[in-house]
């Protein structure tokens, strides 16, 4: 390699040449650290003054991103919203807002007060979603810690195996003594495995010392419960006196074990995450205010037309239907709702779409008259509970004021999904009450107003988090990520992370850098 | 409006539609059908909605009260029956009136616009896939061992045509449904969609109400077929009439 080009100074030139995706790869090649972005501008070359029309379907963030990009290298967009409101899932409910739910039409309950918001959508940002965090520093907006995990928040299992009652202990007691039986395990039997080669002495006792100090166990090797889960004693006052651990049966039985007691292990989720000051669509205010196109409301696409040179567009706005004929068109909206629309897309386009199904999630969110769980020691993190409401949120800013807002249900997938979502917003609530009641003490009684949100009845989505199977996935990906003619599918439907607002600005940004190799202007003038 | 450009100012061209070839706007109440039946509400599987584009009154409001009385989509088991129960059950009978109605004005347009795509617009279909290609379409999402309908294995297809001899006497030869027998229309209805609700009626999550006389009929006239092959056997045949 030619001596006199950094390491970083080629990431640069590749950045140019190739997006961000060949810096990722590079950066990883180049056996530096697992790869972080430096955010970076899309610099798109000038639009053709004589080709330069865009529709973009749907005005979530994907759809403003690319508006945001294309109006800045020249190019005159309109942007067509079927719903009330730009954000798409990006939602942030708040007094009055309506909340549209077919079938359910309401308006959010919440009192007039600035801080009473619930992020019903995205909620956390971690911070290697770079084209995320890029757009949030470019427009300065505020961010602040998102605590996404608390030791003093619980572990709650509705019925726990030996005792048939409920069982709720703090995250933290229950990690330390997951932590003790792994470590009393591992220590039994370290002498006696070898991986690759049999363990050296010395190799083997840095290898106790660190299964010691992984569960916190004695001198024997024994664990006896640990004081990294509090006392049972004042512990400035007094030697701390660790509670006892619980069983192994209670651990291997609880619903922690297997899967939540990790979820903070997961990228996307690791400390510490961040939030939007005063509600994540500060992102979607910031794009639409620097954004000048039309963004055109309750403008439902009803047809996409593929021409040889452009696309034709026909909505429904209001009582009128118009057609919009353009250069080029970016489409965010579902791929489970473009497939009811009408097109003339190919047949290979259109099953591919196809493959796109709707995922399922759902949300709930409590006014609370008193902070009560800072009573309790818990400021922010999450308590994860057996019962339909799976997660109780708590907020992590500003604390110690009177009231505060909190998730009290976070719920994934179908089935769990569908327990709510065939209730009534009202008896969504009561669930919410009941399950909350048997994690904290007269929980209900804290609840001035409740709003649900189900992603998968919610109008115009109808689903978030699209599913496709692997199969599909091989088979199909490709093609929806590829253009068809001068259609660009986008959104976090197009993107190996769907679900987080970072997929859909990746897959905005791969799609106008493609865009830009294929028709930017320097390489048609 | 802060600083947006007016359309009006835009290079974009917006024409009225009257001159291209979409039909007519959709009335208020039938844009929220659309969100999940589709621009022309003739259905789409990906949110598991039929074809309501071409069923007729009658039907379309003995439907919508069966879900508002609890005689469709209250069993936890019929998820997309759920969904539209909750719609349903926020209509008014102004409401279904005036859907009932607008879908029947549709079908009329549906009906014409056909007609003038076909002498004046062929163009625009070019792309288009022929009925036969969509029939394949559908034949594969059956997920059955037929790769497409024209490899159709003709045992199948006169299998079909002996079942649907009970369902001809009320649905009619033609596929086109009697009302007098309440008896829809299916023809036009997706096989997925066919599929789906003779499975529905065997597992008794439809048509399970004993107020609901057509709905009982259903189930016994299903949970009269054997086995799936049968099913799909009779839902291609559908595809034939
Ligand atoms: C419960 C929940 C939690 C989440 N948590 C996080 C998180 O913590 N962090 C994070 O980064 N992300 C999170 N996400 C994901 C994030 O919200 C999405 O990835 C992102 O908002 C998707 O943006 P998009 O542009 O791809 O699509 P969308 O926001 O879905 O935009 C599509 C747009 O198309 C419009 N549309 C639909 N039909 C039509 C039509 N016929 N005509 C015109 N327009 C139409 C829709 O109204 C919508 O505005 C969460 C999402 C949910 C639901």
């Amino acid at each position: 390699m030619n001596q006199s080009i950094s390491r970083r100074s080629l990431l640069t030139v590749l950045g140019a040449v190739g997006g961000a995706s060949a810096v990722y790869e590079a950066a990883g090649a180049l056996g530096m650290v697992t790869p972080v972005l430096p955010p970076q501008s899309l610099m798109l070359q000038p639009a053709n003054p004589n080709k330069n029309t865009v529709a973009i379907l749907g005005a979530g963030i994907s759809g403003l991103m690319v508006a945001y990009e294309l109006e800045r290298a020249g190019y005159q967009c309109v942007i067509l919203e079927a719903s009330h409101r730009a954000g798409g899932r990006n939602l942030t409910l708040r007094h009055n807002d309506l909340v549209d739910e077919l079938g359910h039409r309401r308006r959010c309950q919440f009192s007039p007060d600035s801080k009473m918001y619930f992020n019903a959508g995205p909620a956390r940002i971690p911070g290697h979603h770079q084209r995320v965090l890029h757009y949030c520093k470019a427009f300065q907006i505020p961010l602040q810690i998102r605590a996404n995990s608390s030791r003093l928040a619980y572990v709650h299992d509705e019925v726990s195996s030996n005792s048939k009652k409920s069982r709720k202990v703090r995250i933290g007691e229950y990690i330390a003594d997951a932590r003790g039986l792994l470590s009393e395990l591992a220590w039994k039997s370290a002498d006696r495995v070898s991986l690759d080669e049999p363990f050296t002495e010395e190799e083997l006792e840095s290898l106790s010392g660190f299964i010691r100090m992984y569960g916190d166990l004695t001198e024997k090797g024994n664990y006896q419960g640990s004081d990294r889960a509090g006392s049972t004693k004042d512990r400035m006052l007094f030697h701390s006196a660790p509670k006892a651990p619980l069983s192994t049966q209670d651990l291997l039985s609880s619903h922690f074990w297997h899967y939540q007691l990790h979820a903070t292990e997961i990228y996307d989720w690791g400390a510490p995450l961040m939030e939007i000051v005063g509600g994540m669509d500060g992102l979607v205010k910031a794009f639409m205010k620097r954004i000048h196109s039309p963004i055109i409301l309750n403008a439902m696409v009803q047809d996409i037309r593929l021409r040889e040179n452009g696309t034709d567009i026909v909505y429904q706005d209001q009582n009128k239907q118009s057609t919009l004929k353009v250069d080029y068109c970016f489409n965010s909206i579902p791929a489970h709702l473009i497939t009811g629309l009408r097109n003339n897309f190919p047949r290979d386009y259109r099953q591919a779409l196809g493959t796109l199904k709707r995922g399922h999630l759902f949300k709930i969110g409590l006014e609370m008259k008193e902070r009560f769980w800072e009573r309790e020691g818990i400021y922010g993190g999450i308590t994860y509970t057996s019962s339909d409401v799976g997660q109780l949120w708590y907020p992590s800013h500003d604390i110690h004021s009177q009231k505060g807002v909190m998730l009290g249900a976070y719920v994934w997938g179908e089935e769990k999904c569908a327990k709510f979502e065939r209730l009534s917003p009202q008896a969504r609530l009561q669930r919410a009450k009941e399950c909350g009641n048997a994690i904290h003490d007269n929980y209900a009684q804290y609840i001035e107003a409740g709003e649900s949100v189900p992603w998968a009845r919610m109008n115009h989505m109808m689903g978030c988090g699209s599913q496709m199977s692997p199969e599909d996935r091989k088979r199909y990906f490709d093609r929806i990520q590829q253009p068809e003619g001068h259609h660009f599918l986008i959104g976090d439907q197009v993107s190996y992370h769907s679900g987080w607002q970072e997929g859909a600005m990746a897959s905005a940004e791969h799609a106008l850098l493609s865009f830009d190799r294929q028709f930017g202007r320097r390489e048609h003038s | 409006m802060n600083g947006r450009r007016i359309l009006a100012n835009c290079l974009i061209v917006v024409v009225s539609t009257l001159l291209s070839f979409s039909v007519a706007a959709l009335d208020r109440d039938l844009l929220v059908c659309s969100v999940c039946h589709g621009a022309d509400l003739q259905g789409n599987k990906n949110t598991e909605a039929p074809n309501i584009a071409v069923l007729p009154s009658w039907y379309i409001r003995q439907q919508l009260h069966s879900y508002q009385r609890e005689w469709r989509g209250a069993k936890v088991k019929d998820k997309s029956g759920q969904e539209m129960r909750t719609i349903a059950l926020s209509l008014t009978d102004e409401h279904i009136q005036n859907i009932v109605e607008k879908i029947a004005h549709l079908n009329d347009a549906m009906n014409k616009k056909t007609l003038y795509e076909k002498t004046i617009h062929k163009e625009i279909s070019h792309k288009e896939t022929s009925h036969k290609e969509a029939i394949d379409e559908e034949v594969k999402s059956l997920a059955t061992n037929i790769k497409s309908f024209n490899e159709m294995p003709t045992d199948l297809l006169s299998q079909g045509k002996k079942l649907y001899q009970q369902c001809s006497a009320c649905h009619g030869s033609d596929g086109l449904g009697r009302e007098v027998v309440k008896a829809p229309p299916l023809v036009h209805q997706p096989m997925w969609y066919l599929k789906k609700q003779l499975n529905n009626y065997q597992a008794g999550i439809r048509g399970y109400h004993e107020q609901d006389s057509s709905g009982q009929q259903m189930t016994s006239i299903a949970q009269g077929i054997r086995s799936q092959d049968d099913i799909d056997a009779v839902v291609t045949f559908i595809k034939t009439l």
